[in-house]
């Protein structure tokens, strides 16, 4: 194959993409016509060999018309919303329960479904990124207990299986009435898991899905001891990293918030950012400084609290978009519509709390969950009884007060600018002779304007002179 | 001549999509390119038409259900070899527990339905075969409609049907440059719709 000096060469991926004008590719399309090199050349640039090949045997036993007509595709026998619902079902879940199931030991009694240690295990009750929880029955101690078994994927993950038991380890030395309490931690890679106390009433995320959001005092109430639980958890060190309403179980009787899974999001993460990059579980309660990637304290879970609070006071999430992606690109940048505009039930004292717990800024929030448990514990006594507690003041948002000193900046700059101008006009008699003297005939059309504008000025003073003594009188 | 023959600008490759749970488009086209590909394995097993259906939309399903675990680590097996473990595995149940093995050609049928490794890599290579023409079909009915009609049948006589350059371009009423990068324009689109799709890139077994 030769290549002549005068090959439009250059210009046949032009050609290709028609991008060329008539007037370009007319003298191109003649040389095209016997030169066979560029014939060569413009196929190889459409696409290798290998692709006409392929093209070629795939296509040629269609059934096709004269006019390369295409056989209609086949019906769908299978609805794709259906598929879609099923991938959604499973979206969180990165494994079988089956696996889990495969897991345990044989049970004693035909209506269990197996034995880890000295629980039975009874049914299924949950089932999260990390593993499946199962309602148990402690034999020895003769009491019902949660069992969280890990799934698999991330059991058969060194790191994450250590982190797992550390993180457990650490939060069974949490000690509190509103954490729940963890049992025992077994980190044996065959089946890593945990057994905790049983917590009854389901979790916060079920009840609001359900049943709405809650009225102001409880959305206060429920908060106070979240923040308690968090002011222990932090005491000792321990971050939860993964507050969100489907962590936060409810007691029986629904008088008692209990926080779950401290720490266990970090384990999943290891498994989830090694295998695919990304982070796995909602992002809707991550602080700004998680999603980023960065390092966090304790703030970052006031943050993921005030999250919280305002999908409990509201029933949405403050940051929502279609995907994980359009989430946390809202938690970087936007402050979210106040909870008071989309539920006016929302007084402005609970809206200023959550405002300070959204703030993106670790330094401007609320300074710990013990501060806000003493906020909320002081606007909780206001609520039950406004006669006998004041309720507490609190700071309003940077936002908030940003644009607060704008207005209060451009009002003083108004007041400042009529002030200058009245105390002109208060002159103007001796300002004009001064400028008689000294300005030439050809300023004379511009102080006329001047004077026309500070009369008006002096009016308005003079008015507003009248209006206040009306409102005096 | 092509109205419009920009490739889409993503090249997130379907996989991805599927996982992104909620996304219709990238669910619709995975149906449309496997779902003839699973029926016709099936049909070619001996499974009736109702029963083909059926184990189709079973396979779906399990896509469905476990693509978030799929392991695209390309040491574990491609995507398509996985999907074509699914269908083969269902077709095997399928007569197990149906206990009706197909009449015609029963010998073969059950000793190619035999659980072993040359059984399981011929599957795979049929598979990959009906993949690979459904996969093309699709993505020319989809760039079909994107080029006029006299540059569609340049591309599609000369390039599929292998006829002479010549012949086509005089039939057609034009020159044999036209006819060149006709088939060309159409080619170039072709390739990026398919490549868009892929889950993995084939290893070409030659011509």
């Amino acid at each position: 194959m030769m290549v002549h000096q005068s090959c439009p060469t250059d210009r046949l991926p032009f050609l290709i993409q028609d991008e060329l004008s008539p007037e370009e590719s007319g003298p191109i399309l003649t040389h095209l016509e016997a030169c066979s090199s560029c014939q060569s050349q413009l196929e190889a640039l459409a696409a290798e060999p290998a692709w006409w090949r392929r093209t070629t045997r795939s296509l040629s036993g269609m059934r096709v018309d004269g006019l390369g007509q295409l056989p209609e595709p086949e019906k769908p026998g299978c609805s794709v919303e259906a598929l879609l619902e099923v991938n959604s079902s499973h979206h969180s879940q990165l494994y079988s329960s089956k696996a889990v199931l495969a897991m345990l030991d044989p049970p004693i009694h035909p209506e269990m479904l197996g034995r880890i240690d000295e629980f039975d295990i009874e049914e299924q009750i949950g089932q999260g990124g990390m593993g499946i929880v199962f309602r148990g029955f402690d034999r020895s101690l003769n009491r019902p207990v949660a069992v969280k078994v890990m799934a698999p994927h991330l059991g058969a993950h060194g790191i994450a299986r250590k982190r797992f038991a550390r993180e457990a380890q650490a939060a069974a030395a949490v000690v509190h009435p509103h954490v729940v309490p963890i049992y025992r931690v077994s980190s044996v890679p065959e089946r890593p898991y945990i057994a905790m106390a049983l917590v009854g009433g389901g979790s916060l995320q079920d009840h609001i899905s359900h049943k709405g959001p809650l009225a102001t005092e409880a959305v206060v109430r429920v908060s106070v001891q979240i923040a308690e639980g968090l002011a222990a958890a932090h005491r000792q060190g321990l971050i939860h990293r993964d507050v969100k309403p489907a962590n936060i179980l409810l007691d029986q009787d629904l008088s008692r918030v209990l926080i779950t899974d401290f720490g266990m999001a970090r384990a999943i993460d290891d498994v989830a950012m090694t295998q695919s990059g990304c982070l796995a579980g909602t992002p809707h309660y991550m602080s700004p400084e998680q999603v980023a990637g960065g390092e966090i304290d304790c703030r970052s879970d006031l943050f993921s609290l005030g999250s919280v609070m305002y999908f409990v006071a509201t029933g949405r999430e403050p940051f929502r978009a279609e995907s994980p992606f359009g989430v946390i690109n809202k938690i970087t940048h936007e402050i979210p519509v106040s909870a008071r505009s989309l539920n006016a039930d929302v007084p402005e004292t609970l809206d200023r709390i959550i405002g300070r717990l959204l703030e993106k800024e670790p330094s401007d929030r609320i300074e710990s969950a013990d501060e806000l448990k003493q906020l909320l514990t002081e606007y909780l006594a206001h609520l039950q009884d406004p006669e006998r507690h004041a309720e507490p003041r609190v700071k309003a948002t940077r936002a908030a007060r940003t644009k607060v000193f704008k207005r209060i900046g451009w009002t003083l700059a108004a007041v400042g600018l009529i002030a200058v101008l009245s105390w002109a006009s208060f002159f103007a008699p001796a300002n004009r002779s001064e400028n008689r003297n000294h300005n030439n005939a050809g300023d004379h059309d511009m102080r006329e304007g001047k004077e026309h504008h500070q009369a008006e000025h002096h009016d308005e003073r003079r008015n507003a002179e009248h209006g206040d003594a009306d409102a005096h009188n | 001549m092509p109205p419009n023959n920009q490739a889409p600008p993503t090249r997130l490759s379907l996989i991805l999509r599927l996982r992104n749970s909620g996304d219709l488009r990238a669910w619709q086209e995975f149906t449309e390119i496997y779902q003839p590909v699973i029926n016709s394995l099936a049909r070619r097993r001996g499974l009736q038409e109702a029963d083909a259906d059926d184990l189709t939309q079973e396979v779906l399903t399990r896509v469905a259900g476990s693509i978030d675990t799929w392991d695209p680590n390309p040491e574990k097996g491609s995507f398509r070899a996985w999907l074509a473990t699914i269908t083969r595995n269902l077709v095997i149940q399928f007569f197990r527990e149906s206990n009706r093995w197909p009449v015609i050609g029963m010998d073969s049928q059950i000793g190619r339905l035999a659980d072993t490794d040359s059984d399981s890599s011929k599957h795979a290579q049929e598979f990959d075969l009906e993949r690979e023409r459904q996969l093309f079909l699709w993505a020319a009915r989809n760039v079909r409609s994107r080029f006029e009609p006299k540059t569609w049948q340049a591309f599609w006589r000369t390039a599929v049907e292998c006829e002479d350059v010549a012949s086509v371009a005089e039939r057609l009423g034009t020159t044999r440059a036209q006819v060149y990068v006709a088939r060309s324009r159409v080619m170039s689109l072709l390739k990026r719709t398919v490549e868009r799709t892929e889950f993995d890139p084939i290893v070409d077994r030659g011509a």
